[in-house]
């Protein structure tokens, strides 16, 4: 679509929000926090697309499985979580 | 010696006492160990993301504790024997601490086995401070859910990420100034 066409394709500046928040504390017992950062399906949301840092996206990741293991996110997706 | 935070969840069907003689078993293998109790924290009654042996809520309680491996392992050993105990998840939290600097009273225990509020107490202290931010923040977090909801029909398709947010909605609506003449041409 706009990769292969002359359409003019604007790129948002993405900013990692840990990075622009530094009291943003990343913690597997808040799973209100991590939920930005999964789909609705309980899938991790890709660096691409949430804009998050490397080092963030990383820890990010960690805090996730850990809340999924503890049962505060699921492994799968619900509808209703 | 190493610090470690350990969440478990007993099963919420269980009787009072028997909870809490869950809980003096731990304390008695942290003591035997040589470890210390630092923090005890109860979050109360929690809904699970996911069913954990057909129930769908469970008694969460999260420890801080300071102690060596062997103490971990004993520990997790009694949550892998007792029914009671669903799940459990421990973590480090700071290794080779030094055992002086440690408080030396034991944190009370305030084992509350009726039936508290959903909200756990560690879920209120780290509330993410959404006031401060700026606007265009949350913007973003928006746009970033939209892009994750078309992200996944495009992914099937295509590797390019939604971009349909660019067209931006400018619906001009111009006021037809309708002039109104009034013609007295008449008499």
């Amino acid at each position: 679509m706009a990769f292969n066409h002359k359409k003019k394709y604007y790129p948002r500046r993405k900013v990692c929000r840990f990075c622009a928040d530094p009291t943003l504390k990343l913690d597997y017992k808040d799973p209100n926090t991590l939920r930005y950062f999964i789909t609705e399906r309980g899938k991790i949301i890709p660096r691409r697309i949430s804009g998050t840092c490397a080092r963030h996206q990383r820890q990010l990741a960690r805090e996730i499985k850990r809340a999924r293991t503890i049962a505060l996110l699921p492994f799968v997706g619900s509808l209703d979580h | 010696m190493n610090r470690y935070e350990t969440v478990f969840i007993i099963d919420p069907d269980v009787a009072g006492p028997d909870q809490e003689a869950i809980i003096d078993r731990i304390r008695s293998l942290i003591s035997q160990h040589d470890g210390r109790l630092l923090v005890f924290d109860d979050w109360g009654i929690r809904k699970f993301a996911y069913e954990i042996q057909k129930k769908k809520q469970g008694h969460y309680i999260r420890i801080e504790y300071a102690g060596n491996g062997e103490l971990v392992y004993s520990i997790e050993r009694f949550f892998r024997i007792d029914f009671r105990v669903l799940k459990f998840l421990t973590i480090v939290l700071d290794r080779n601490i030094d055992p002086d600097s440690l408080p030396t009273e034991e944190p009370q225990t305030s084992f509350t086995s009726a039936v508290t509020s959903e909200q756990p107490s560690a879920g209120t202290e780290t509330e993410k401070p959404e006031a401060p931010v700026a606007p265009e923040e949350e913007t973003r977090e928006e746009e970033a859910q939209e892009e994750e909801a078309q992200e996944e029909e495009a992914s099937r398709i295509a590797e390019a990420p939604g971009e349909a947010e660019e067209t931006q909605e400018t619906e001009e609506t111009q006021a037809a100034e309708s002039e109104t003449k009034e013609s007295s041409d008449g008499f």
